[in-house]
């Protein structure tokens, strides 16, 4: 579940205060798709930012995954991110050094003990048919196969929350839609996942669409 | 890969992703540690040859009797008072700043018309726990023969080989003195001191105690004032007479060598110093959206860091080690008065063992620095 109530988000960028978001409401359920859709510079990746627990709202109150995350502290944040919270990049933002499964069990280091991770991830490979990329490194695969990469790593500890900012942004058509057809399955299997995406996702049907415009909701 | 990712596969994946500056940075450290070593051997080496070399001008503390006038020892009148050659011991098995101590008994004689100072020189008494060779200057005469000075040997027209009567005995003339230029150096007949004892009357006697100081520390100022402090506090009433101008050489020449080496070692540390945290910045700066990514994948900070510290570890541990070994192997080619004192093996391994902590106080600054960034604004940064 992600619930914003209110949620505004200002920052100072040199003499001029920056509205990135403002007055933001509203509600995903755990097992609905919600897409955000708005132009550049809407406060897309705010949004986003502002769920993963990476930045602090100005106002207003964020529950994710059944936590109100406004008085966490940075640790306590990034305990729930290890926990509930996947972010997808649109940069995919894998480790250059390490190769396709090793950057799917990064999320291990910040929760370790999970014994059979490398037969999960393994398995994610498999599924989203990077099986033969396991021991390849980033620079050898292609956007899509590096944003299907990302993806696994993403759904590794089968989070609660799945937040994908602009997944789809650098792939091409037949990449997009594997990629969003995974993020699907995660709703189906029950996860709550917020899409932010600026381009159209008509290969699936989301639950909820938002539209933001100058950090603002529209009705 | 059947196992989970760990920290140390991670550091392994990255320096094998990042050979050159992998190499650079081992290397600097391999190097500043050599060089450490061989500072340590050039400074060590450098303070034992000034040692050997002051210690060439003799010593340079006179211990005379309770009571003794000065002025009478200047004018070559040794009829004064006398001590117990037992101080000799006293010393010796003290702690005071002198060490390599001489008894002797003198006495200005006239032997065939000519004036000579009759010395006689006991063994030298190191200093207890001392294994340092005996004064250049600490004649050790055989029983029954005397060493002429060069000066008393012309006047008497005496070699090695003759004879020579002192106070009605006879005496072998073992060795003829290089002549010293001073007196009343040039005119001594040394004995065995228990000779010189027997001719003079004056067994168990001695009336000089001839000691090299100072074993001050560096920073001490009132050498004078502290060496004579130190010796009377084993014997209150003696007399402590410094030839001062060869005992604040030597302690000035001392002090500069060591001054000299402690600046060196500065300069080699400060340069690794800067050159640890220059490339741990580096290394940081580049990896910034890395470190965003491991946030935003919710590892905590102190993970994150233990990445950089540990590899920056590895660093420290490995080329501390190999610098050890390269420094330990170019120090005899580097270092160069006659001879060499390298650094003990406890020096090594604390060397080896402190320059992987060296290295994370160096590299932590940067470490610490990349983590405290907004992990939105490294993220965006990249984006961009």
């Amino acid at each position: 579940m992600i619930r914003f109530n209110g949620v505004s988000k200002q920052f100072r960028k040199g003499d001029t205060t920056v509205r990135a978001l403002d007055n933001v409401t509203f509600e995903v359920e755990p097992g609905q798709l919600a897409l955000v859709r708005g132009p550049s510079g809407s406060g897309k990746t705010t949004l986003i930012n502002l769920a993963a627990g990476l930045s602090r709202a100005s106002l207003g109150s964020i529950h994710v995954a059944g936590t109100c995350i406004d008085e966490l502290s940075l640790r306590e944040r990034a305990d729930l991110r290890a926990r509930e919270v996947a972010v997808v990049f649109q940069l995919f933002h894998l480790v250059p050094y390490l190769t396709a499964l090793e950057n799917v069990l990064l999320p291990t280091l910040a929760t370790p003990g999970a014994g059979n991770a490398p037969e999960r991830a393994r398995g994610l490979l498999a599924e989203l048919g990077l099986e033969s990329r396991g021991n390849h490194y980033p620079d050898e695969m292609s956007a899509g196969e590096r944003q299907r990469c990302a993806l696994a790593r993403a759904l590794l500890n089968e989070p609660a929350v799945i937040l994908a900012d602009e997944p789809t942004g650098n792939l091409d058509p037949a990449s997009a839609e594997t990629v969003l057809a995974h993020l699907d399955n995660a709703r189906k299997r029950g996860a709550t996942v917020l899409l932010v995406s600026h381009q159209p996702v008509d290969s699936i049907r989301p639950d909820v669409v938002f539209e933001l415009r100058e950090g603002r909701l529209l009705p | 890969m059947k196992r989970n990712l760990t920290l140390y596969r991670m550091i392994w994946r990255e320096i094998q992703r990042s050979k050159w500056s992998t190499l650079l940075c081992f290397g600097i450290v391999v190097l500043a540690t050599g060089l450490l070593v061989v500072m340590i051997a050039v400074g060590r080496s450098s303070v034992d040859a000034t040692r050997i070399q002051m210690k060439d001008m003799g010593f340079n503390i006179l211990i005379t009797p309770p009571d003794a006038d000065l002025a009478q020892y200047q004018a070559l009148n040794f009829d004064g008072p006398d001590m117990p050659e037992s101080y000799v011991e006293k010393l010796a098995g003290s702690t005071v700043l002198a060490q390599h101590f001489v008894g002797k008994y003198q006495k200005t004689l006239q032997v065939e018309g000519k004036t000579i100072v009759l010395t006689g020189l006991r063994s030298e008494l190191p200093r207890r726990g001392s294994s340092r060779p005996p004064m250049p200057t600490a004649y050790v005469v055989p029983a029954g023969k005397v060493f002429v000075g060069a000066a008393a040997a012309k006047a008497l027209d005496l070699e090695p080989g003759d004879e020579v009567a002192i106070l009605g005995k006879s005496f072998e003339v073992a060795k003829v003195i290089e002549p010293k230029g001073a007196m009343p150096e040039d005119i001594r007949v040394f004995t065995l001191l228990s000779d010189a004892q027997a001719l003079l009357g004056a067994e168990g006697r001695v009336n000089a105690i001839d000691a090299l100081a100072c074993l001050c520390p560096v920073e001490t100022t009132d050498i004078l004032g502290a060496l004579q402090k130190s010796i009377r506090t084993v014997l209150p009433d003696v007399g402590v007479q410094p030839y001062r101008d060869i005992l604040l050489a030597r302690h000035e020449q001392r002090n500069m060598v060591y001054r000299l080496q402690l600046a060196t070692v500065a300069i080699v540390i400060a340069g690794a110093a800067t050159a640890i945290w220059g490339l741990t910045y580096l290394n940081v700066r580049n990896r910034r959206s890395e470190i965003g990514v491991f946030r935003a994948l919710g590892i905590p900070g102190a993970r994150i860091a233990s990445l950089f510290v540990a590899k920056v570890a590895l660093y420290g541990l490995a080329g501390g080690i190999a610098g050890c070994a390269l420094g330990y192997l170019l120090a005899p080619a580097i270092v160069v008065t006659e001879g060499i004192v390298m650094p003990d093996i406890w020096a090594l391994v604390l060397i080896a063992g402190a320059t992987p902590l060296a290295a994370i106080v160096f590299g932590l600054p940067p470490i610490v620095a990349g983590l405290l960034q907004d992990p939105v604004d490294v993220l965006r940064e990249a984006a961009a």
